[in-house]
């Protein structure tokens, strides 16, 4: 029994607010010839790193200001059901607040699980990211915490220059990280990125990865680079400069660099020595 | 004749803001209902020439894709057909009932699939995975978890060696793999390096329970990512006989 499903949506995020409930719909479709039996289950989970990866704790207290259900007719959370070859099912999950629920994010994942005898089963999940707001206008609060570039000294020829973004949220509220990244010499841009609009949750942090926009195939598979400045380049001053939006405002973040051919004069001058050694008369004392 | 005038303009101003109204939308009605609908929707699909695909509806009231940083809407079916934010996980084997056959002493065997996972626009994936016990006779007799070669201790979160006759007990190995099969490592390098590399499965009947590992994963948004995962075990001389089994658990999620 080979297991193939499709959820939609990957991910809902919302604002809401204390006392109200929320209702989404999720589709299941089961792409595969066989019949899958499954169930459905909410877990919570944490952010593991800044990069987007997440890690679950079974052993987090259930928090008696949520409650999850669903609104489907023949369905209960937790409740076995058959999804036929080829068929969709949608699972509407209505999550209910108390007036008690503090304000901040709070993050859940819908998971889908493989009920069958066999030794090797399958469970797939979509996120649920959400905020407890008391306005749902809130103001985004989030800056660039770290803006470096690595490796310390930076030859033309020899390795790339990676960049290190980290946005940082100050807000308890979720929001979306925006920006354009350019990298300038004498005024001049010579590389431009657009940085992913990654989901930055609550008091936490984002590292920040670039898009290609010179060189995009596929929309929807938007080619992911480091954001990066490829050997070889000229030698000099550059400019890194990151621009965002933050409350309909502008805000910029720009470091300076230099560049130079360490090795290739660290080369000349071994060279040079080596050949003056090689090339001077030797001096040598007579003796009678 | 003034004010007659502007009557006249009012009246005709009125009639246009409801004539305007009902285009926006339409009510059924029956003795016992009435049906608001927000707009009526003739046709939408796909349609398909050599070099073009389009997604249309047709009667969608003010469709397009309207943006304002950070949330994008779009308005009309024709947005159904992409898979902007489809998640899609498989394990590609009719059967699911892992066989590694008879087992000898200091002869490791090994067994095979694949797993394949698109994520979706904006989001990579992880993909975790635990055992639900170690590989156990129904009277509870065990296969140890591996612990790799000596010298290159391996855990459920890092890989090591895993090729002397002497290492005993039960493993996994997960290698990124393209569609022709052929080893790219990709979305796996971080957690196995070659074929040789295995760890043991998280154990979900510890005390606490393991955590669920990481095997797999991906920053950006994938088609079809494929992995062989191979499952290997090698007992020793002391091992008793009998038919040894657990469960394997696959858990796919976006990265938010």
């Amino acid at each position: 029994m080979a297991f193939n499903t499709t959820l939609s949506p990957a991910q809902a995020e919302f604002f809401i607010k204390p006392g109200e409930n929320y209702i989404r719909a999720f589709n299941l479709t089961n792409n595969s010839n066989t019949t899958l039996t499954l169930s459905t289950a909410v877990k919570s989970w944490s952010p593991k790193n800044n990069s987007g990866e997440v890690s679950y704790d079974d052993f987090l207290p259930d928090n008696p200001n949520l409650s999850f259900t669903l609104n489907n007719t023949d369905l209960k959370l937790g409740q076995k059901f058959i999804l036929p070859p080829q068929e969709t099912k949608q699972v509407v999950l209505k999550i209910k607040t108390t007036s008690n629920l503090s304000y901040g994010d709070y993050y859940y994942t819908l998971f889908f699980e493989q009920i069958t005898e066999a030794k090797a089963k399958a469970q797939i999940g979509a996120h649920l990211i959400f905020s407890s707001v008391s306005d749902k206008s809130i103001q985004e609060d989030f800056e660039i915490s770290q803006f470096t570039t690595s490796p310390q000294i930076k030859d033309i020829f020899l390795t790339p220059i990676n960049f290190n973004i980290i946005y940082k949220n100050n807000s308890p509220h979720f929001t979306k990280i925006n920006g354009q990244f350019t990298i300038s010499k004498n005024n001049q841009i010579i590389k431009k990125y657009t940085i992913l609009p990654d989901t930055l949750l609550g008091n936490n942090t984002r590292k920040a990865v670039c898009l290609d926009t010179t060189n995009q195939q596929n929309e929807e598979y938007p080619t992911i680079v480091p954001c990066s400045l490829q050997t070889p380049f000229w030698p000099g001053f550059y400019q890194a400069q990151v621009t965002y939006s933050l409350n309909n405002e502008t805000k910029t973040q720009e470091i300076s660099f230099f560049t130079f051919p360490y090795a290739l004069v660290l080369f000349i001058i071994a060279l040079t020595i080596t050949l003056k050694l090689l090339l001077t008369p030797t001096i040598r004392k007579k003796t009678n | 004749m003034k004010s007659k005038n502007f009557l006249i303009i009012l009246f005709i101003f009125l009639i246009l803001l409801l004539v305007k109204q009902t285009q926006a939308a339409y009510q059924f009605q029956s003795d016992s209902y009435v049906i608001d609908w927000g707009n009526v929707n003739i046709t939408s699909g796909t349609k398909n020439s050599t070099n073009f695909s389009l997604h249309d509806t047709v009667g969608q009231n003010a469709p397009g894709e309207y943006t304002n940083t950070p949330y994008i809407l779009q308005s009309g079916f024709q947005y159904i057909y992409n898979t902007l934010n489809k998640f899609s996980f498989v394990i590609e084997d009719n059967n699911l009932d892992i066989d590694l056959g008879s087992l000898v002493s200091g002869v490791g065997k090994t067994s095979s699939h694949y797993i394949k996972i698109s994520s979706p626009a904006g989001n990579g994936y992880q993909i975790m995975a635990h055992q639900i016990h170690p590989l156990q006779t129904q009277i509870g007799i065990t296969i140890p978890n591996t612990s790799c070669d000596v010298g290159s201790t391996c855990s459920i979160s890092t890989s090591a060696n895993w090729t002397s006759s002497t290492s005993y007990g039960f493993g996994y190995n997960a290698l990124g793999v393209d569609a022709g099969n052929i080893v790219n490592n990709v979305g796996t390098s971080s957690y196995f390096s070659d074929a040789n590399q295995y760890r043991p499965f998280a154990d979900q009947s510890t005390n606490p329970p393991q955590d669920n590992q990481i095997i797999m994963s991906q920053d950006q948004p994938v088609q079809n990512k494929r992995a062989k995962i191979t499952y290997k075990v090698n007992i020793s001389p002391s091992q008793a006989s009998g038919e040894y089994e657990t469960g394997i658990v696959f858990t796919a999620v976006p990265k938010y």
